[in-house]
């Protein structure tokens, strides 16, 4: 049985190997062309600026997902009696989130 | 466990290379083409050489990208798909990472790295990156119940979130695919759309969005993406062995030991990968409505169905 110190080293192990990996690769190059830091357009006039994306689809996607892994935990634990109060838990945290979740 | 993981890491990343060279030789061949030839036997070396490439050109940061972020998002995704992939008992019955409810805390990771190419897009100063990043959230909202619940299916049938013990659990009832095949088939479709495989490839679209939220990535950013793909295709396809086909459980894995059980493991990895590659081959993309409609109208209720049917098949028939 891994404890979550086992399952914090592991995944520190895994991002550390592959920032090392990321750092062999070959980087930037200083002082390009202006045209070649173009975003890709094909052929049509625009400014290389952020296009002003509703940042609210990374929240619906971000809740979505975790609400989606909260009801699958509810429904296993239904089977598992006592244990159902940990899910409700991990729901009503997911709720706060929710609720303190900035306002677009 | 320390020296086994970093062993692993090379280990897993060289078998998506695999995975992904044999779904480009068998989708080449039901199209009647060749594949990849040129680079070691067969093109066996092709994915290899193309990682590699990619890694010696040279990286470009569009102006207003947001370069930290950029910069961050490869190394975490494909640390992510590799760290799920521990939790998988792919080369023996007992994986190096398990724990009760590991099978959620997957599905939990898996949604982190949805999340994270929906990001992508977002700091990427192009129409196109922002086309496909909000296509592939529409595609995440749309699969991801279906896949959950196809998950949930074979858990409720085997009584158990740990991935080894419903392995093990099909070697006495026989492998779960039996029982639930709607949820076997629901999971293969959702699998395809997850890794964004023809015809579920609208959030890339080439000929429509240049490549969408991959569109500004080079170098070594582009290069650790497939990788990432490749390997959620690997994590994607070896749970859906693991939980439906009684991962590398059959004949002859008393005798012969872990040597047969993952000897099992890759032919029924195969089997699933021509399954895609067959798919992937005979069919075309899916315009995005239609991709949600049959989602939402058609596999989500199905996939619904067949956890009730689940429910009933734990509680009269095993």
């Amino acid at each position: 049985m891994v404890t979550f110190w086992d399952l914090a080293i592991a995944f520190i192990i895994i991002v550390v190997f592959f920032a090392i990996l990321y750092s062999l690769g070959k980087g930037e190059r200083k002082g390009k062309k202006r045209e070649a830091l173009l975003p890709f357009v094909s052929g049509e006039k625009y400014h290389p600026m952020r296009v002003p994306y509703r940042i609210k689809w990374i929240y619906y996607v971000s809740l979505f997902t975790a609400f989606e892994t909260a009801g699958l935990l509810v429904l296993l634990a239904f089977g598992a009696g006592v244990l159902i109060v940990l899910p409700l838990i991990y729901i009503l945290i997911i709720l706060l989130a929710l609720l303190l979740a900035p306002k677009e | 466990m320390e020296y086994v993981i970093v062993v692993l890491i090379p280990i897993f990343m060289i078998f998506a290379f695999i995975v992904e060279w044999l779904e480009r030789k068998f989708v080449a061949r039901m199209q009647s083409r060749i594949g990849p030839l040129v680079t070691g036997p067969k093109g066996f070396l092709q994915p290899l050489a193309d990682f590699l490439k990619l890694m010696s050109k040279e990286e470009i940061t569009p102006t207003g990208a947001d370069k930290l972020l950029l910069t961050i998002i490869p190394i975490l995704q494909a640390s992510l798909v590799t760290f799920s992939l521990m939790f998988i008992p792919i080369f023996s019955p007992e994986p190096i990472l398990s724990y009760p409810g590991d099978l959620i805390f997957i599905i939990g990771l898996s949604a982190i790295f949805a999340t994270l190419i929906v990001l992508t897009g977002y700091v990427t100063p192009s129409p196109y990156a922002i086309v496909g990043s909000a296509r592939y959230a529409e595609l995440t909202i749309s699969f991801e119940i279906s896949y959950v619940l196809s998950i949930a299916s074979a858990a409720l049938i085997a009584g158990s979130t740990i991935i080894a013990d419903i392995a093990r659990f099909q070697t006495v009832y026989g492998p779960i695919f039996i029982y639930a095949p709607l949820g076997f088939v629901i999971m293969l479709i959702s699998t395809m759309a997850k890794t964004e495989r023809v015809p579920f490839d609208i959030a890339e679209a080439e000929t429509e969005i240049a490549g969408g939220w991959q569109v500004e990535l080079s170098g070594r950013r582009l290069a650790f993406y497939r990788l990432s793909m490749d390997l959620e295709l690997l994590l994607a396809i070896s749970l859906c062995v693991a939980l439906y086909l009684g991962g590398g459980y059959g004949p002859f894995v008393d005798v012969f030991g872990p040597i047969m059980y993952f000897v099992w493991f890759l032919v029924k990895l195969i089997i699933l990968v021509f399954i895609v590659s067959l798919v992937e081959a005979i069919m075309a993309r899916y315009r995005i409505d239609h991709v949600l409609r049959g989602f939402w109208k058609a596999i989500t209720p199905l996939a619904v169905l067949q956890a009730l049917l689940a429910v009933i098949v734990r509680a009269y028939i095993l």
